[in-house]
């Protein structure tokens, strides 16, 4: 059987695959890739179902150690990647044989990165999936010398691969949002500062974006904690939005004011702190 | 008892029912849990998930739902939850929690060193009984209801960066225990042995809204043995309970 070791993990890299289903009552969240239209290409161009797990990079990708005949690619931030000495290209597979060394380097421009392999990495599942969430997984982020087995059994899938994400998909400055369940307890000041201006991205993880207010959107809207889907944009009484995304929480107390769409969802995991973003409604 | 229900869409794939006000009583809890069950069984297998809250229930679906048809059956299934004879069984847990001024420092804060205060206040937390009203924030994080008005902290200002795990902590109206190792705004007013969530052990999570949660003492020396003993596979002890009694 095919593997793979990690010769070095890169910054923070783990194993997602569609994320972790039907657990949000007891309080665990969803996972799953961040970018998911990334990962779904990355699937696509090995021939993977989504169900298969794949390897989420941040900004600094791994070093692999191919043991046996591997097929991959690599999907969303582009970044310099080397099979050995040759220089593989975005969204093209390519074949490794036993001893090649794949080193995924910097991200030339936005966050993540999706690397997947024909067939899926076998990943022990938790609660029904493989995607890391420390502590419901024992592991955060792969480590060096980790070793993942391939599947490579498992049958290929034809796609029709006409619907390509452009290169620098992510590069929009504004998202596009539908109204949350909150939206009628939002102030109609509020809601129109929401689309007047762009925000600065703050902090940021799997969890979720903060996107920096100011004093034009503080309120003192109370409501009881209810529950928080991915791509909600809650607004805090400081005047500060924040984003949920793969690892958020399940819920929440602040107003669900906004709700991304799921390609604006991929386009926010590809951002960084200091971008500005604004919002259109749908 | 309340019959009124509000639908609100949520995303393409959520469903937002409204109650019509925050459940306060353990008998309220329980129907409303009955009523997710229920709708879980009911709808099988479009259902991704169903969250519920002190004040709604969301419904997750694997595929965009016909609201409008939905509605119906859910009123009617309302209607036969609220037909129901109450006559839930639930569990009542005794969680044991250790006091000692190590792992209740924001207890003592908050009374200012006061080791009356601070005695007199544990006194009365293991005197209450305690209801789960629902999960949230944490895998395995149960929102307790139950403290009394004159019990009750304010959420502090600034987080704390590390709450440890299991620490038994009060937010506003509810008591909380970590579950794993967090960041936290609650005050940390003890710590239990006990583990809220295993991915590893079935049931995962051992608590189920509407169960009942009393806390028990234990000293520095117990805490830590049955952190020794591999506790996370050792349920705390129960006593399986009907509302009607």
């Amino acid at each position: 059987m095919s593997k793979i070791k990690i010769i070095e993990p890169g910054f923070f890299s783990t194993i997602q695959d569609i994320g972790r289903i039907g657990y949000r009552h007891k309080g665990v969240p969803l996972s799953g890739p961040m970018d998911k239209k990334a990962f779904e290409l990355a699937h696509k161009l090995v021939g993977n179902d989504y169900q298969k797990c794949l390897i989420e990079t941040t900004l600094i990708g791994p070093t692999l150690l191919i043991e046996g005949k591997v097929k991959l690619a690599y999907s969303g931030a582009p970044m310099d990647v080397y099979l050995n000495e040759d220089k593989m290209l975005i969204n093209k597979p390519f074949e490794c044989n036993l001893g090649d060394i794949v080193k995924f380097g910097n991200c030339i421009s936005g966050v993540r990165t999706y690397i997947s392999f024909r067939g899926g990495l076998k990943v022990s599942s938790v609660l029904g999936s493989g995607s890391y969430y420390y502590p419901v997984t024992k592991k955060k982020i792969i480590e060096k010398g980790d070793n993942f087995s391939i599947d490579s059994k498992s049958e290929s899938i034809k796609y029709d691969l006409n619907d390509l994400l452009a290169k620098g998909y992510y590069l929009r400055e504004n998202l596009h949002v539908s109204k949350g369940p909150d939206w009628d307890s939002v102030p109609s000041d509020v809601k129109e500062e929401l689309f007047k201006k762009s925000f600065t991205i703050g902090i940021n993880d799997r969890m979720g974006y903060h996107f920096l207010g100011d004093d034009k959107l503080k309120n003192r809207i109370n409501l009881k904690s209810s529950a928080i889907i991915p791509g909600t944009i809650q607004l805090t009484p400081k005047g500060v939005l924040l984003a949920s995304m793969a690892d958020g929480q399940v819920t929440g107390g602040y107003p669900r004011a906004l709700i991304l769409d799921e390609f604006s969802m991929s386009i926010l995991a590809q951002k960084r702190r200091g971008e500005k973003i604004s919002f259109e409604i749908s | 008892m309340e019959n009124k229900l509000l639908f609100t869409s949520y995303g393409s794939r959520g469903l937002i029912i409204k109650f019509e006000k925050p459940s306060i009583s353990q008998i309220e809890i329980l129907t409303r849990s009955f009523f997710r069950d229920y709708i879980a069984s009911f709808f099988k297998n479009k259902i991704q998930d169903l969250v519920l809250t002190s004040d709604s229930l969301t419904i997750f679906f694997k595929q965009p739902p016909n609201i409008n048809s939905i509605k119906k059956n859910l009123l009617s299934a309302y209607d036969i939850t609220l037909s129901k004879t109450v006559d839930f069984e639930y569990k009542h847990w005794e969680i044991p929690v250790c006091f000692e001024n190590i792992f209740s420092s924001d207890l003592m804060e908050y009374f200012n060193d006061d080791e009356l205060k601070t005695q007199s206040y544990i006194k009365r937390i293991c005197e209450l009984e305690m209801i789960v009203q629902f999960f949230g924030f944490l895998p395995g994080f149960c929102y307790l209801m139950g403290l009394p008005k004159s019990m009750q902290f304010k959420r502090k200002a600034e987080p704390n960066l590390k709450v440890p795990k299991g620490s038994l902590a009060i937010g506003g109206g509810y008591a909380g225990i970590y579950p794993q190792n967090s960041p936290g705004g609650w005050h940390v007013i003890g710590i239990t042995p006990t583990v809220f969530f295993d991915p590893e052990r079935d049931p995962n999570c051992f608590a189920s809204v509407g169960d009942k949660f009393s806390f028990k003492q234990i000293s520095i020396d117990d805490y830590e043995n049955r952190l020794k003993e591999n506790s996370k596979n050792i349920l705390p002890s129960f006593n399986i309970c009907n509302v009607k009694d």
